[in-house]
């Protein structure tokens, strides 16, 4: 006698059947129930017409605006590291007095009796 | 949403049709092509854009339903992708990869246009729907192609009336072909949930299929 198939069952059954992976007493399961036949008929062919859709293919142009879109990002980047460098660097105004007084006071030091 | 992206004119959006303008790349290995990323080889990340930007672009006019859209999108997806070259887990595929930043993109595009109230292009007006037919080309006039041009509407109907997280199984699976080791991968779901939520999603695609066919036939088309 034919039972009626869990909602579970028709999923298994169903994705199995999509994926060309039927198993011999579910193609059995199926010849017994025309309703559920035609059922994964209609399933089968909404997946032909996805699986058949044409791909959309990127504007040429695309390519080209992200290269030039990285480029310009490594460009900035490059700048960026350049002026938290300059931020960083120490000013000749203040370099050129520690110097002198170095000098100075290892003078003082060496000449000192 | 960064305000860097490049705005092209309509007219050179829909140059798909055309021969590319950039000249083919030979293809490398993927583990050459990688080692030469890990270098930041310019000419690397020039060949990984040629090589994906079709499939990615394919992708994101399948979630968001927009050419528009998906053209900044896929702008994005790839300066993210230079952005994290260095997270990426060598173990994993280079497209499994890809497709998972571009997943994440296009979730985050669809929540923001969402707030906005959609996007630049009607929801899915007819005016994209012949945008679509005309870069996948447009039917010459037998019957024949005027009936594929039109199930080739209904289905990016379809799709686009599917919930964000359906459409993308749909798309990954039915689309792109993806197998359900690379969707559990790209998408962070289990294969079962991945199996019955793709299995909702295409019950869902017969109805909707259906209900379209229906009106087509009411309308006298």
């Amino acid at each position: 006698m034919r039972t009626e198939l869990s909602k579970a069952e028709v999923e298994r059954l169903f994705i199995g059947a999509a994926d060309g992976a039927l198993e011999g007493r579910d193609a059995d399961r199926l010849e017994d129930d025309p309703a559920l036949k035609l059922k994964l008929s209609k399933y089968q062919s909404a997946l032909k017409l996805l699986k058949e859709t044409p791909k959309e293919k990127a504007p040429p142009a695309l390519a080209s605006v992200i290269l030039r879109r990285v480029r310009r990002r490594r460009i900035w980047g490059r700048n960026a590291q350049a002026m938290q460098l300059q931020e960083y660097a120490v000013p000749m105004q203040v370099i050129v007095p520690i110097l002198l007084g170095v000098l100075v006071a290892a003078f003082l030091v060496f000449a000192a009796p | 949403m960064t305000s860097e992206v490049l705005e092209l004119p309509a007219h050179e959006l829909d140059l798909a049709t055309r021969p590319a303008a950039i000249a083919p790349v030979v293809e490398l290995p993927e583990s050459l092509l990688l080692a030469r990323l890990r270098r930041k080889d310019p000419a690397a990340f020039e060949q990984l854009v040629k090589t994906h930007q079709d499939r990615v672009f394919d992708f994101c006019v399948r979630m968001v339903g927009d050419r528009e859209e998906a053209f900044d999108l896929t702008q994005e997806i790839f300066v993210s992708i230079h952005l994290h070259l260095d997270k990426f887990r060598h173990d994993a595929k280079l497209s499994t990869w890809i497709f998972r930043i571009s997943k994440n993109h296009c979730l985050n595009r669809l929540k923001y246009l969402k707030r906005r109230g959609r996007g630049r292009s009607d929801d899915y007006g007819e005016a994209n729907e012949l945008a679509i037919n005309d870069s996948v080309g447009a039917p010459s006039g037998p019957d024949e192609l005027l009936e594929a041009s039109r199930e080739r509407a209904w289905v990016h109907r379809a799709i686009a009336e599917l919930d964000e997280d359906q459409r993308m199984l749909v798309a990954l699976r039915d689309i792109e072909g993806l197998s359900y080791e690379e969707i559990v991968e790209i998408t962070e779901l289990p294969e079962g949930t991945v199996k019955s939520r793709l299995h909702r999603a295409r019950e869902k695609l017969v109805g909707i299929l259906e209900r379209l066919e229906q009106q087509a036939a009411h309308r006298g088309e």
